[in-house]
């Protein structure tokens, strides 16, 4: 083992410690889904990959490790209208039959590479449905939103001020990567 | 028995009563605790305590279920508070819902109110520009209303009081129409703000823009740090209330100083059903009380009653002090009370980019932003509207990250955000004309769970209302244009008035007991112990925001209540 695959492997580790101190982020509401929906073991399977794919675990923790597919649920049952709702659980619902048809195998099949191609081809294939394009819409915003607002991330990777730095309003820009 | 009796009174007698806690109310309290009245303070919500009752101040974001967003159910459970912006999962414990107090709309109004000690105060916006001898004479230079019955010279004295005790944040800047006042330092401008500023004052002669002045203490004088308050720090999360009293709130600074005089009693849970008034001594001997919990009866004595139960409930509280003398609202023989009521418009918007100043970015954050005066029809009448708009405006150059991948591409773009071009808000704040068609009412029929009437709201915009709202839209856009501003964009909303939360009038001041309620003091013409000193006040409503002119009005009408008092003339 050289000292980069040491300082990789040392990383992973502490991550996977992170990974436990981390998830469980939220619980899913016990608000009931809605009629006529279906959401099992095979749905909470495919929106944990569907949320993996989109914020991939590297070596830091990704939105399946931080429990954000959870997140996403609880959203959806608590702060959505019952038209979103139903049209992410049934289109969620539809998941497999589209990647079916486009890629000939389940989403849980796929490899990374061509889940990443499944969930770009929703917005472009004919035969997409509404429902679906509106379930990877609400689960990506809600993704990104639950991995950004993340007690990880905010602690550990972007931290949040509860009290800003003092007002500049003639701040360097390149100081902030900006174009001079 | 009798023994009884006459103690039980004696324990329900104070010397002076204030109905309601909120921004006035704690204003009166302070003003007549430290001159040494037994005060009792009526508040129908829960008590809040400074810092204790702040459950949310210092959460994460992540520590919010919904990571701040009130649930679907409970916005369309509440379709009135669902339009305040500032109800979120952070302060939801700050507000009513609209079941609570139901009223009737006549026409669209949203009424957002908060029910607790410190009533809105703790939510509001702590912009605090002064009236100007302008705003004053407005209602008799441009002839609607009624004259108002004061000047600026009688104020002056009082918004400096008030200024120094709360905490005002802002510059001298010199200007006859917002004048200067006792001021912490300024908020800080950016660059583009600095550049708008500079192209105002070169090329739009009478248009200026300024830091607006705040109520967060951008310093902690010894006046501040003996109320226990402390420096602003930026948080910008002032509607939890704020652990370090960074900003003005009865609950950080009137009601802990009234407290501490010994003379304040506070009795929280108490909807004021009246001011009862005796018709042998011609006055107000005192208030009726509903306990909002057991729903119980009391009366409360007093030598001097102040209404500050914020705008529209004073109303509703004086349109109920029915007796025989005054069968349609106590001190209401001209049957004005409840009309006449304004508030200010909020409906257009311009926002803008700007793509000079690149080398300047904004760090950090600060409590207050920019404020330009208003500068339509404003030391004469010279548009087809009448009065003007003042503009809340302010610069920002955010962090922005591409968000249209997926997988490690994304999680890249979102841990590292990229700096993002100039961008600009401009807000108008535009006076509303006071109209006896704009009213509030008593419904003859319909009671709420305490068995107080329920109130109709009849109040809507008007065509004078309309115009300015172009106007705005116009003047903004070519003063943005001419200073560089790109991609400038207007928008014009259709909001019902109430949202705007700057309620005004009913009860107003005047000269004559004809066409007005109170006199230049604040006192009812008809029952001069009474005061009414919140917005129901308000014979017009210029474009500031109100709060910084309640206080000072209170904090006058209360000391010449105690000298009143001590000369035996109340």
């Amino acid at each position: 083992m050289n000292r980069r695959q040491a300082i990789k492997r040392t990383a992973l580790l502490s991550g996977g410690m992170v990974f436990l101190k981390y998830s469980l982020l939220g619980q899913a509401s016990s608000l009931p889904i809605p009629d006529g929906s279906t959401f099992g073991p095979n749905e909470e399977r495919i929106l944990q990959l569907v949320v993996d794919t989109m914020i991939p675990t590297t070596d830091t923790p990704g939105a399946k490790d931080l429990g954000v597919d959870q997140f996403v649920l609880l959203m959806v049952n608590d702060c959505h209208s019952e038209k979103d709702q139903i049209a992410f659980y049934s289109g969620l619902h539809s998941m497999d039959a589209f990647v079916e048809k486009g890629f000939g195998q389940s989403f849980a099949s796929c490899d990374i590479d061509t889940r990443i191609e499944a969930l770009n081809s929703v917005n472009k294939k004919s035969y997409a449905s509404p429902e679906l394009q509106a379930f990877i819409q609400i689960a990506k915003s809600r993704t990104i939103q639950g991995y950004l607002e993340s007690k990880y991330v905010m602690t550990e990777v972007i931290p949040h001020k509860m009290i800003p730095d003092p007002y500049d309003g003639y701040y360097p820009a390149s100081k902030l990567g900006g174009k001079i | 028995m009798a023994n009884t009796n006459i103690d039980s009174v004696k324990q329900r007698s104070y010397d002076a009563i204030v109905i309601g806690s909120g921004i006035s109310g704690g204003w009166a309290a302070k003003e007549l605790t430290e001159k040494g009245l037994k005060t009792l303070v009526l508040e129908r919500g829960r008590d809040v305590k400074h810092i204790v009752d702040y459950p949310t101040a210092n959460k994460m974001p992540y520590e919010f279920e919904h990571r701040g967003e009130i649930p679907h159910a409970t916005r369309e459970a509440n379709p009135i508070l669902s339009r305040a912006g500032a109800w979120q999962e952070d302060t939801d414990h700050f507000f009513v819902k609209d079941n609570e107090h139901p009223y009737i709309q006549k026409k669209p109004f949203d009424w957002i109110r908060g029910y607790q000690v410190g009533g809105r105060s703790l939510l509001w916006a702590r912009q605090t520009q002064r009236w100007s001898q302008y705003d004053f004479e407005g209602p008799a230079r441009d002839g609607f209303a009624v004259d108002w019955p004061i000047r600026y010279e009688d104020i002056a004295p009082w918004y400096s009081h008030v200024e120094s005790f709360a905490g005002i944040s802002g510059n001298q800047d010199g200007l006859a129409e917002l004048p200067d006042g006792e001021f912490l330092p300024p908020n800080p401008l950016n660059a583009v703000e600095d550049h708008f500023k500079e192209v105002l004052s070169e090329r739009f002669a009478g248009r200026h823009l300024i830091a607006s002045r705040f109520a967060n203490l951008t310093k902690s004088t010894p006046t501040q740090l003996a109320q226990g308050r402390s420096q602003c720090l930026s948080r910008r999360l002032c509607k939890r209330g704020c652990p370090f009293g960074g900003y003005f709130s009865s609950n950080s600074s009137t009601l802990p100083w009234a407290e501490k005089t010994g003379n304040l009693t506070m009795r929280p849970h108490s909807v004021a059903h009246s001011v009862i008034y005796d018709e042998k001594q011609e006055k107000a001997t005192g208030v009726r009380v509903i306990d909002s919990q057991t729903k119980e009866v009391t009366e409360y004595y007093a030598k001097i009653v102040f209404v500050n139960a914020s705008t529209i409930n004073t109303n509703l509280i004086l349109l109920n002090s029915i007796s025989s003398r005054f069968p349609n609202g106590l001190g209401n023989d001209n049957e004005l009370m409840g009309k006449f009521v304004a508030f200010h418009n909020y409906n257009t918007k311009v926002r803008a980019e700007f793509e000079g100043l690149s080398e300047f970015a904004t760090f950090g954050d600060r409590p207050g932003s920019t404020y330009i005066p208003r500068f339509r029809n404003m030391f004469r009448q010279e548009t087809g509207f009448l009065r003007g708009y003042a503009t809340a405006f302010s610069a920002k150059r955010n962090m922005y990250s591409d968000r249209s991948g997926i997988g490690q591409s994304l999680k890249e773009s979102l841990l590292n955000p990229k700096l993002g071009g100039w961008s600009v808000g401009a807000q108008m704040m535009g006076e509303t004309i006071p109209k006896e068609s704009n009213f509030v009412s008593l419904d003859a029929k319909k009671t709420d769970t305490w068995g107080m009437p329920l109130l109709n709201i009849d109040i809507d915009f008007d065509e004078n209302d309309r115009k300015m709202e172009i106007d705005s839209m116009e003047q903004l856009s070519e003063m943005l244009a001419a200073a560089g501003f790109k991609n400038i964009k207007t928008t014009q909303k259709r909001q019902a008035p109430g949202i705007d939360i700057h309620e005004m009038g009913g009860v107003r001041m005047g000269k004559d007991p004809k066409t007005s309620l109170l006199n230049e003091w604040n006192q009812l013409h008809t029952c001069k112990n009474v005061f009414v000193t919140d917005g129901a006040c308000m014979t017009s409503t210029s474009t500031q925001n109100p709060s910084l002119t309640y206080m000072a009005i209170t904090a006058r009408a209360a000391n010449h209540a105690v000298e009143e008092m001590r000369k035996g003339n109340v």
